[in-house]
C-alpha cells in the first residue's frame, strides 16, 4: 500500500490531497468553469478522433473534491 | 458708558434734568450697592467652586466614587433612552453566510503536473520585464516531473479534472493549495 506524500520537498500538495484519485489515476485534461449555466456543453475530443457532447447537467456528475 | 465719576454725574443731570446732589446721591448709592451685590456674588462663586474642587478631588481620590458616577450615567441613559432590542436571535441558523464570499477574486494560475502535483499561484506572483531581462522561474519541478496542464482561472470558479478513468472531479479553485512561483526555503 503506497501512501500520497502530503507534500513533496518543495511544499507541494500531491493531487491526491485534493481529488480523490486512486494511484494510477492521471488527470488527462482540466479546465476552470465560471458558471454551471443551462445551454452550455462541455465537447470532448479524444485522440482517435471521437467526439462528443456532454449531455445534463453537469457538475451533478463530478466526483466531489477530498 | 461713562468714563469717569464726573462724566456719569454731568451725563445723568443733562440726560434727566437733575441737580448735581441728586446725582452724586444716585451714583453713591449705586456704587455701593453695585459693591455689595459684587462682592456677594463673587464670594458665593467662590464658595460653589470650593465646593466643585472638592467634589472633583473626592472623584479623584476614590476610583469606586468614579465607577458609581458612570453607572448613575449609565443608568440615567437606559431610563432615559433604553427600548427592546430589536433583532432577533435565530438558533441554528446561520442565514445566508457563504464561505465564498470571504474568498477573493482574483485570477489564479492552476499547473497541474506528470507526477499529480497541483498548485494555485496568484497570477500576481508573475510581472512583466523589461528588455533584457531574465524572466523569471515561474515554476520547479522535481526530477522527471514536468507541466501537464496549466491555466488561468478565477478563484472563485469550478475546476473540472477528467481522468483517463472517465472520472471529472470538480474542486474550487480557491481549494487548491496556494503556492509561490517557488518554494520558499
Amino acid at each position: 500500500m503506497t501512501f500520497p506524500n502530503w507534500t513533496d520537498s518543495q511544499g507541494r500538495k500531491s493531487l491526491m490531497n485534493v481529488l480523490p484519485l486512486s494511484p494510477e489515476e492521471r488527470i488527462t485534461a482540466a479546465l476552470p468553469v465560471d458558471d454551471f449555466d443551462d445551454g452550455e456543453y462541455l465537447i470532448m475530443i479524444t485522440r482517435l478522433g471521437k467526439i462528443k457532447r456532454g449531455a445534463g447537467p453537469l457538475l451533478p456528475m463530478c466526483v466531489p473534491a477530498v | 458708558m461713562a468714563d469717569s465719576a464726573d462724566d456719569a454725574r454731568d451725563a445723568l443731570m443733562a440726560n434727566f434734568g437733575l441737580s448735581e446732589v441728586q446725582a452724586i446721591a444716585i451714583l453713591d448709592m449705586q456704587l455701593r450697592r453695585l459693591a455689595a451685590l459684587e462682592r456677594h456674588r463673587i464670594e458665593e462663586e467662590y464658595r460653589e467652586i470650593t465646593e466643585v474642587i472638592a467634589y472633583l478631588k473626592s472623584l479623584l481620590d476614590d476610583h469606586k466614587l468614579i465607577l458609581g458616577l458612570i453607572k448613575d450615567d449609565l443608568e440615567m441613559l437606559k431610563d432615559k433612552y433604553g427600548d427592546a432590542r430589536r433583532t432577533q436571535f435565530a438558533p441554528g441558523s446561520d442565514g445566508d453566510f457563504n464561505i465564498e464570499d470571504l474568498i477573493k477574486d482574483e485570477a489564479v494560475f492552476v499547473s497541474i503536473t506528470a507526477r499529480g502535483y497541483i498548485k494555485r499561484t496568484p497570477v500576481t506572483a508573475y510581472r512583466r520585464q523589461a528588455r533584457g531581462g531574465k524572466g523569471l522561474i515561474g515554476m520547479s519541478t522535481r526530477g522527471e516531473d514536468e507541466l501537464d496542464h496549466l491555466f488561468v482561472a478565477g478563484s472563485l470558479n469550478t475546476i473540472l479534472s477528467f481522468s483517463d478513468l472517465g472520472k471529472v472531479y470538480a474542486v474550487k479553485a480557491y481549494d487548491i493549495p496556494e503556492l509561490d512561483r517557488q518554494p520558499r526555503a
